[in-house]
This record gives structure tokens, C-alpha cells and sequence, in this order.
């Protein structure tokens, strides 16, 4: 039999209920959704860590976020990887991703890959202030009202919507989705995956692309738009709908308003890479490598539009719509699977994915392959760990990277959020509150609790007292060096 | 303050100041601020105290 490859997709910010082989209403995924049906789909997957600098060391090294300590990120030097096992393995590698800072070398996840394209050299998208910067007599009238304003918070109010409007009234008009969009869309990424799959010949090979079509700013291509029926939304109302989303002087109730064409931009991200995905599959079937090759897509965390009264996905809760996300394996084989009797952790996703490669698994890997269980259609019963350092929005900042943790056990009918800053823990019962609205009570269901909090218990003991020391140092290391530590004379 | 002397080879000692040139007073301070650098551990103790608020959240509980 001829061994296998891999391809790994991630897409950035995509939610479990708005993909189609998870029953979403509108058809953004039909390429997905034709592949589901010959593939082992999971009903209840979900990250170990939210956002993305909180995802993926689980992803690609089988690593929960915070067990090198809160204050190292990304992958470590010399950390085991699905990339660097492969490679060692003799698999030709290559990773091409959309443009995330938090995915670059500079956080070692260029480890093991032969080819390495990160996007951040590019030239894309024309970066557009919130609030237009005005000429030097305007600024300095608009200081001065600005200040003058903050007596009252009606005054604070009336000219936080004033400046809003003036702003958007001095924008160029003259706009495309692809002048404004921050990331290369989809189409580029594959275009570059398509080119390295023709040359690579006969060998073995991991491809890893991860796409940020669906995050924000939501500035997906027209066409994309179109195919799903969207014809009110051009790009210069694109443009408006992005700075009224990114408005924080406003409350939910009239961030309402637009949330509907918000979703119909994200979604048309997630239909752009649905569209992308079937010219990768038509590559690998015109090289004649897509019956070996076993096929991935999953995504580092979800997305909120509001639902808990917040929008994007900063780490300030762990509410379903960030941590439930797709997987989908397609593998040589592998029966057709719906996988929702129990969660299933992607720390658990780089061993299963050697193990379906036949490739030995690196024993530092905190999760462990459940290849077996799924070929047998029956997932291992335990529940999943998610976590991240609550309010940590800039991860490059020491001191947003030392706060307590939030961390969510996820049970398939449970769901126990802790709370360490306000020492508190809330219990959903998941099957009769899915939107997690009314956490019990603290005197019911004690027994269900108690049982989440010894799983949380064994997770930090795990994670907490037995770091890979060296690993931890190596990665301290690398931060020195790399945060200019070195640069300061020290005195 | 007591102090210890440790033996490193003469080329990485040149080396490393010649690497290092205006960057630190000499290769002591430079090891000294390595060295504390990397023995500097306040996550541990977050990891202590959430390990701690599960345990008592336990016991209230009347589960240990």
C-alpha cells in the first residue's frame, strides 16, 4: 500500500453551527458538505484553548496553551510537532498560512516544515483607521470637543456618534473588498498549495493551510456575496458594516441592527474557502494523490456574534460559539461516521492523525490517538478541556499574559466553566440549555459538578506540576532573544 | 552576598563578548541577567493558587 499523506486545513474563526454537514440553514459549505458524506465527521469537537495563540499548540504539538507556563507562547524550540514527526519520518512538508502574526516563526511554528509561508510579507489590504485621522486644525478642534465632552456622558455619547459619522463621511469612496480585506483570501493560499503539490512528485507529503477568510474584518469577495444570494452588500457598505461591528461606545442592542448582513459577510468568508477547497481536491485528483491522502478541515476556536453580548473572539469567556468547532477526516478507508455520542478534544487530533499514517507517536504528546475508536464509529468517553488566560488580548504583553485562567470541562450533556479570577465555576446542563443562558444552581446536580472539578483538578496537576522544564526553557530563551531583552544595556 | 565562581571555555567567553559588545558591562552581568531571567517563575504560582480554588471548591462541596 502506498503511504499515505496528509493535508491539514484550519480555518480561522469557524463555528460548528455554520457549517452544513453540522445542519446550519443556509448552503455556505456544499463542497464540505459532499465531502462529509464519505467521512468521519464529529459532532462535538472542540479547542483546548481559545484564541488562536491558545489553539494550536494543542492542534500541532498535542499540547494544552498553558502547560509550559501562561507567560511562554507557541510552539517551543525543539518541540515535537505533527510537522517535525512527520518530517523525521521522511514526509516532504510544507505550510502556507493566510497571514496570522500569531502562526509565524517567530512563535516556532515554522518547525518541521521544508516550505514555510506565513503571508506576513505581503502587501494586502490597505489598512483602514477606525476614526479617520483629520487634517492638523481639524484634530485639533476635534481634541478640544473631545475632551469638552467627557463632562456628561450624554455629551461623551453625542460626540463619540458625531465623530463615528464624520468619519465614515471622510472615507474615500473609491473602495473594493479586495483593497480592504487584511488577509489573502482563499484563492491565493490554495493557488500557492496547488503550485507545491505539482512539484513534489511521487513522495510522501503534509501539507498545513490555515485560512482566515471568516475573520474579522468581514471582507469577503463579491462573488462569494453573490453565490450566496447577497446583493445588497457592496464593498463600501462592507466597509460601514465593519466600523459600525467594531464600534465599543454602543451597546449590543444597536450592534443588533446590523447582524444580520455581519453574519451574511462571515459566512460569505466561510462559502469563499468551501469554493477554494474543491480546487485543492481537484489538484490533488489531477496529480493522482487523492486517494492516499487523508483530509482534514477543522478550525482554531469560533466566532460570537452577540449571542452572550459580545462579538468576535477575544478569550473573556468560553461560551460554545468559541470553543464547538468543525472537524471533518477524510481519510483512505475510513467508514463514513457521524461522531456525536462524546466530545472529542483536538489534542487528541495530531497522534489520531500519525496513527492514520502509521507514523510512531512522540510521547510527550499530552493526547493520544483515537484512530482506532473512530474507524470504529465509538469515540473514548472523556470530557474536553479548553482554557486560556481570561482577557488576554495581547498575548505579546507580559502582563496580560499573567492573569488567571478560564477554563471549560466539556461533557456531552455538561459543561462546567471555572472562573479563577472570581473564584466561581457555572454549570450548564447543555441538553435542556444549549445556549448556555441559566447555569445551575450550585445545589443540584452537585454530584455532576464535583465530577467536572476532579476532571479540571487531574488537568491542572497534569499541566501544572510536570512541565517540560526543558522545553519551558527553551522557549524562555527564545522570548528573551526575541522581545530585545538583549538589546538593553543592563545595569 | 556570597558569590561562586564557574568555569567556562575561553572561546565562547570571547565569543560571547565579542556578541555582546555594548550590550551588557561584561559577560557576569550578562549571565547574572540570564540567569535570573530564567529562574523567574510567576506563572507556577497561578497554577498553585487555580490548583488551590479547585481543592476547596471541592471540599465545599463535601467531596474530599
Amino acid at each position: 500500500m502506498k503511504q499515505r499523506s496528509l493535508i491539514l486545513v484550519t480555518v480561522d474563526c469557524l463555528r460548528a453551527d455554520h457549517v452544513g454537514f453540522l445542519d446550519y440553514r443556509r448552503p455556505v459549505t456544499p463542497v464540505l458538505d459532499s465531502l462529509a458524506e464519505s467521512s468521519a465527521v464529529f459532532g462535538d469537537a472542540i479547542v483546548a484553548g481559545v484564541p488562536t495563540y491558545f489553539s494550536f499548540p494543542a492542534i500541532l504539538a498535542s499540547r494544552y496553551p498553558l502547560a509550559l507556563g501562561r507567560d511562554v507562547l507557541g510552539i517551543a524550540p525543539h518541540e515535537p510537532t505533527l510537522a517535525t514527526t512527520l518530517q523525521n519520518a521522511g514526509y516532504t512538508t510544507a505550510a502556507f498560512l493566510a497571514g496570522n502574526p500569531y502562526l509565524s516563526a517567530r512563535f516556532g511554528y515554522n518547525q518541521g516544515f521544508h516550505t514555510f509561508r506565513d503571508f506576513l510579507d505581503s502587501a494586502l489590504g490597505e489598512e483602514v483607521p477606525r476614526y479617520q485621522t483629520a487634517p492638523n486644525g481639524l484634530s485639533n478642534v476635534n481634541r478640544f470637543l473631545q475632551s469638552g465632552s467627557r463632562r456628561t456622558s450624554l455629551t461623551a455619547a453625542a460626540y463619540d456618534e458625531l465623530y463615528f459619522w464624520y468619519c465614515q463621511a471622510r472615507l474615500p469612496r473609491a473602495v473594493s473588498m479586495d483593497t480592504l480585506r487584511r488577509y489573502p483570501a482563499a484563492d491565493v493560499v490554495v493557488d500557492q498549495a496547488r503550485s507545491w503539490l505539482s512539484g513534489i512528485g511521487e513522495e510522501p507529503f503534509f501539507l498545513w493551510l490555515h485560512l482566515m477568510d471568516p475573520h474579522h474584518p468581514y471582507y469577503p469577495p463579491l462573488d462569494a456575496l453573490s453565490s450566496l444570494g447577497v446583493s445588497n452588500i457592496t464593498a463600501l457598505r462592507a466597509r460601514f458594516l465593519n466600523a459600525f461591528w467594531n464600534r465599543f461606545d454602543i451597546g449590543a442592542g444597536r450592534l443588533q441592527h446590523y447582524r444580520e448582513q455581519i453574519l451574511s459577510l462571515y459566512d460569505a468568508g466561510v462559502h469563499w474557502v468551501d469554493k477554494q477547497l474543491s480546487r485543492l481536491i481537484a489538484a490533488l485528483q489531477q496529480f493522482q494523490r487523492w486517494d492516499e491522502t487523508v483530509f482534514v478541515v477543522t478550525a482554531d476556536h469560533g466566532e460570537q456574534f452577540l449571542e452572550h453580548g459580545t462579538r468576535y473572539h477575544d478569550p473573556m469567556s468560553l461560551p460554545e460559539q468559541l470553543i464547538h468547532v468543525p472537524l471533518l477526516i477524510r481519510a483512505p478507508e475510513l467508514p463514513r461516521n457521524l461522531l456525536s455520542q462524546h466530545p472529542f478534544s483536538l489534542i487528541h487530533l495530531a497522534p489520531t492523525l500519525l496513527d492514520a499514517l502509521q507514523v510512531p507517536i512522540p510521547s510527550n504528546f499530552q493526547g493520544r490517538s483515537e484512530w482506532e475508536q473512530i474507524s470504529a464509529g465509538n469515540l473514548s468517553s472523556d470530557p474536553a478541556i479548553s482554557e486560556c488566560v481570561e482577557a488576554c488580548n495581547n498575548p505579546m504583553s507580559r502582563d496580560d499574559r499573567m492573569r488567571p485562567r478560564l477554563l471549560a470541562v466539556r461533557d456531552h450533556g455538561y459543561k462546567l466553566v471555572i472562573n479563577f479570577r472570581e473564584k466561581v465555576d457555572y454549570l450548564y446542563d447543555l441538553k435542556n440549555d444549549p445556549e448556555e443562558r441559566f447555569p445551575l444552581s450550585s445545589s443540584v446536580h452537585t454530584g455532576e459538578r464535583a465530577r467536572l472539578l476532579q476532571v479540571a483538578r487531574a488537568h491542572l496537576e497534569k499541566t501544572g506540576h510536570n512541565q517540560n522544564a526543558d522545553l519551558r526553557l527553551r522557549a524562555r530563551l527564545r522570548d528573551l532573544q526575541q522581545s530585545g531583552s538583549f538589546d538593553v544595556r543592563a545595569s | 552576598m556570597q558569590y561562586r565562581t564557574l568555569r567556562l571555555p575561553e572561546d565562547l567567553c570571547t565569543e560571547a563578548e565579542k556578541e555582546l559588545t555594548g550590550r551588557f558591562e561584561n559577560l557576569e552581568a550578562l549571565l547574572g541577567f540570564l540567569l535570573q531571567e530564567l529562574t523567574k517563575d510567576d506563572a507556577s504560582k497561578f497554577d498553585q493558587a487555580e490548583e488551590q480554588i479547585i481543592e476547596q471548591r471541592l471540599k465545599d462541596l463535601g467531596y474530599i
